[in-house]
């Protein structure tokens, strides 16, 4: 009887707070249970480090930023209200880190591609396929994407969201993901076909 | 149709992002358009290659988490009341056991009594605290130092061991005899330590010499109780000059000696 109404004076209170109801497994992490927290950094370790990998692009500082991203989960998680779903929450913990440590090196982050940017060398479907052997030469062109245009792209390839998902963690709308994406595509594409002499 | 703006709901397309009526129009456009289809088979590719580029995390990765605070506490979760009385019971001996220190720890030797307090006093003899007149310290000095070898902490009983041994003046003071020498309650300064010269003040820096021994060797041993390494050899440096100055007898110390006793509890950590 207890236990149900403290069930259901949470959900009202998450109501009242303009928070959605929140799932089960949210409720034990914020109660402190050792083993949701457990599972929740399993669910999302390879997520983050690979988001905070393809916008640094070190090792070492991927590292850090993923550990800093599960402390400041781990502190805020009690604040955490339903607003958006968990994994959008935590993205947008992992996406802040990412730009706040871009910022502390001194990366330009304001950086442009033009409006209406079109790679002039198309590749051939071929060229486009770089299998494992040239990881470090796609990372190193992934590397030369403007933050804006790559981390959308990011979040697309490397976690496969949706538009949606992927513009609420960016706070913009889907047509300007949309956008972006196709633009950071086209980029890419022009600085592989400049550097395919070193392939 | 300019194929420029197609590629954009290409892009679109191989995410699966577009609604079924723009789907059926690009494949139309597709089936017409041989460079779109190699845009799309390209746009394919690099989104497998981008995939294939994926960091994966370290094997032995493993989340680190501060120790929080609240964590030391929370066997006294949902019972906070008893925390906080605990908690108030802790900082009520902290307090009264810095109140007892101080009065403990200042140097039973300066605490010489004016003859009207002296009396008063004198009915208390039993108490083992500064409320002793130096008479009675003195007189249990003896039979102190020998139950008790070495001391720890800086008590009126470790000052009291040493006095016997330094002068037989000291032994024999009486209560009319203290307020005609020697005045130094609370650091005021006798006039003739003042002065710098007169045997009264020749006692008074050997009392003070004797009680920087007394703080060097078993208040200021162990370095690690100061915060600072250089500000305990700092104040240690200045312990041993106005010992070399009441050695000399030549100037007046005793203020300069009180500063620095607060200086250096000021100092521990």
């Amino acid at each position: 009887m207890l236990y149900y109404c403290r069930k259901y004076c949470i959900i009202i209170i998450a109501f009242t707070k303009g928070g959605c109801i929140l799932d089960e497994f949210v409720l034990k992490i914020k109660k402190g249970d050792k083993h949701a927290f457990e599972k929740l950094c399993n669910d999302y370790q390879q997520k983050i480090y690979s988001l905070a990998f393809g916008l640094c692009g070190n090792r070492e500082d991927a590292l850090d930023i993923t550990q800093e991203v599960f402390v400041k989960i781990y502190r805020g998680i009690s604040n955490f209200n339903g607003d958006s779903s968990l994994s959008t929450w935590i993205y947008r913990i992992a996406k802040n880190a990412s730009y706040d440590f871009l910022r502390k090196s001194k990366r330009n982050m304001e950086e442009e591609i033009p409006e209406n940017f079109h790679s002039d060398e198309v590749l051939t479907p071929e060229e486009a396929v770089l299998n494992s052997e040239k990881i470090e030469f796609i990372r190193h062109c992934i590397e030369q994407i403007p933050v804006k245009y790559k981390t959308p792209l990011l979040l697309r390839e490397y976690q496969n969201l949706q538009y949606s998902e992927i513009a609420e963690i960016l706070d913009i709308s889907e047509g300007t993901v949309k956008s972006r994406i196709f633009r950071a595509r086209e980029y890419l594409l022009k600085i592989i076909s400049e550097n395919r002499d070193i392939l | 149709m300019d194929c420029n703006n197609f590629k954009i709901k290409i892009s679109a397309l191989i995410d699966g992002e577009i609604s079924e009526n723009e789907k059926r129009e690009i494949e139309e456009h597709l089936n017409s358009c041989e460079q779109c289809r190699k845009m799309r088979e390209t746009y394919e590719n690099l989104s497998g290659s981008i995939k294939v580029s994926e960091e994966k995390i370290p094997e032995d990765f493993k989340v680190k988490l501060p120790i929080e605070k609240r964590k030391v506490i929370s066997i006294f979760r949902g019972h906070e009341g008893v925390a906080s009385a605990i908690a108030a019971a802790i900082a009520l001996i902290i307090f009264a056991g810095g109140i007892s220190g101080d009065k403990y720890k200042a140097p039973v030797v300066l605490e010489t009594t004016p003859v009207a307090d002296a009396r008063i006093l004198k009915n208390d003899e039993q108490l083992p605290d500064v409320t002793a007149t130096p008479e009675t310290v003195v007189a249990d000095a003896t039979a102190q130092k020998r139950n008790e070898k070495s001391l720890p902490e800086f008590t009126p009983e470790a000052t009291a061991k040493i006095q016997p041994d330094e002068s037989t003046e000291e032994k024999t003071l009486s209560v009319a005899e203290e307020s005609d020498n020697t005045a130094l309650r609370d650091g005021a300064v006798p006039e003739k330590v003042s002065a710098g010269g007169g045997g009264g003040s020749s006692s008074a820096m050997a009392i003070i010499t004797n009680e920087i021994d007394e703080i060097i060797n078993f208040q200021m041993p162990d370095i690690s109780e100061f915060a600072d390494e250089g500000v305990y050899n700092y104040l240690k440096e200045k312990l041993l000059d106005i010992q070399r100055k009441a050695k000399e007898n030549s100037v007046d110390i005793v203020t300069e000696f009180e500063e620095l006793k607060a200086e250096i509890n000021n100092a521990k950590k």
